[in-house]
């Protein structure tokens, strides 16, 4: 065994930290150019009155203070969380259950998986335009398919009091990505756990409620927090089939389609940056609220309490 | 010519303004006619929730959607010319 000497030690890990700089280099030249910049340029504007085409103008905490006497901000922030309440919990038990059925031995278990995941690789767009065909109440394929059943189908996107469950419905089919993680973290279970719950008599829903359920709370943790930030960004698919309106009847006028509007319509750019960060601030707090309460759900294998 | 075509005109049609139709022609380059307007964005949006709420039948009262149209028109004008006088 050999030891280089301390100078040589030194040469070579500076080399190793160079080297370590350059191959990152890309990524946070990119980082501070794309995303801390825009960033920081946007907690400036959200001070100022900017509206592109003349320079901004400081007006202090106007913005913030304008934001809360706006009663659209209020509706879309409500609009957002309604969505948010439904179809967040339904994604995850949906996708959580689908994960749990396709990891049982089935035959053609890997068809099944590909076909679940499949709709999750296709843009939002794409997405959005085949769903506004199959919501369409004269042409689409679900209200005839209702009628078959004796169910008068309502005008899914045309009707206020709808417009929210089509686009719950909508989001349910793109759960692969969370179907995918559950997946693997259902198979990370260790099995000798199973067999022992097996060896003291526990059922199929015992060994469910009692070995995965709590081996895989890190995953429902991680998805719970993603689908969250996901949620509250919620924008393509709203954008795609109400024309950018947020419409009918501002139903589907969700914050970040309310922030574009102000954007690039209304082109209040400050305006839009202070949407921005308060947003930023409430999707924080959730995050904080729910990393907080991990502790009292989330079991991590190893984990010591207390540590 | 053009001055006995529109002398034609007036004969065939009688009862139109045809200065209207003559003047219009001055704006064909400008087809949103109301631009100058200020806030016109977000004009255009409340008065399109309004159509909205009645094409989707969310509100039958004609009166109180153009009452709620014209308020909210009338705040985001009141808003505009507060700090843009």
């Amino acid at each position: 065994m050999s030891f280089s000497t301390g100078k040589r030690t030194l040469s070579l890990a500076r080399r190793e930290a160079l080297w370590a700089y350059a191959f990152i280099a890309p990524w946070t030249v990119g980082f501070l150019i794309f995303t801390i910049g825009p960033m920081l340029a946007s907690l400036f504007f959200s001070f100022t009155d900017y509206n592109i085409i003349d320079s901004p103008r400081w007006i202090g905490m106007t913005n913030y203070v304008n934001l809360f006497h706006d009663d659209l901000f209020w509706h879309a922030l409500g609009v957002t969380f309604k969505f948010a309440v439904i179809a967040l919990p339904l994604g995850m038990v949906f996708s959580y259950t689908i994960a749990v059925l396709l990891n049982s031995k089935i035959k053609g278990i890997n068809i099944w998986r590909t076909l679940y995941f499949l709709p999750s690789v296709i843009a939002g767009v794409a997405v959005a335009l085949l769903w506004g065909r199959i919501f369409d109440p004269k042409f689409g394929i679900l209200n005839p398919f209702l009628e078959k059943f004796g169910i008068q189908g309502p005008g899914w996107l045309s009707d206020p009091q709808w417009a929210i469950t089509a686009l719950v419905i909508m989001s349910l089919w793109g759960v692969g990505g969370n179907v995918i993680i559950y997946l693997a973290g259902l198979q990370g279970v260790p099995t000798d756990l199973y067999d022992a719950a097996k060896v003291d008599g526990a059922t199929g829903w015992q060994r469910f409620r009692y070995v995965t359920l709590p081996m895989t709370t890190p995953v429902i943790f991680y998805n719970l927090v993603l689908g969250l930030i996901g949620t509250f960004q919620y924008f393509t698919e709203v954008y795609v089939l109400t024309n950018g309106a947020g419409g009918p009847a501002r139903s589907t006028l969700f914050y970040n389609l309310y922030l574009y509007q102000n954007a690039f319509k209304y082109f209040h750019m400050g305006y839009a940056s202070t949407m921005a960060w308060v947003l930023f601030i409430i999707v924080l707090g959730l995050t904080l609220l729910i990393f907080r309460s991990s502790e009292l759900w989330v079991y991590y294998e190893g984990q010591i309490k207390g540590k | 010519m053009q001055a006995a075509f529109l002398e034609q005109l007036k004969t065939d049609y009688l009862g139109i303004d045809y200065d209207v139709i003559f003047k219009s022609i001055d704006y064909l380059d400008k087809p949103n006619n109301e631009e100058w307007i200020p806030e016109w964005g977000k004009i255009e949006d409340a008065l399109n929730n309004g159509l909205s709420l009645v094409y989707s039948g969310t509100e039958k009262d004609a009166k109180k959607v153009l009452t709620d149209a014209n308020a909210e028109v009338q705040k985001i004008l009141d808003e505009y010319w507060a700090t843009h006088k």
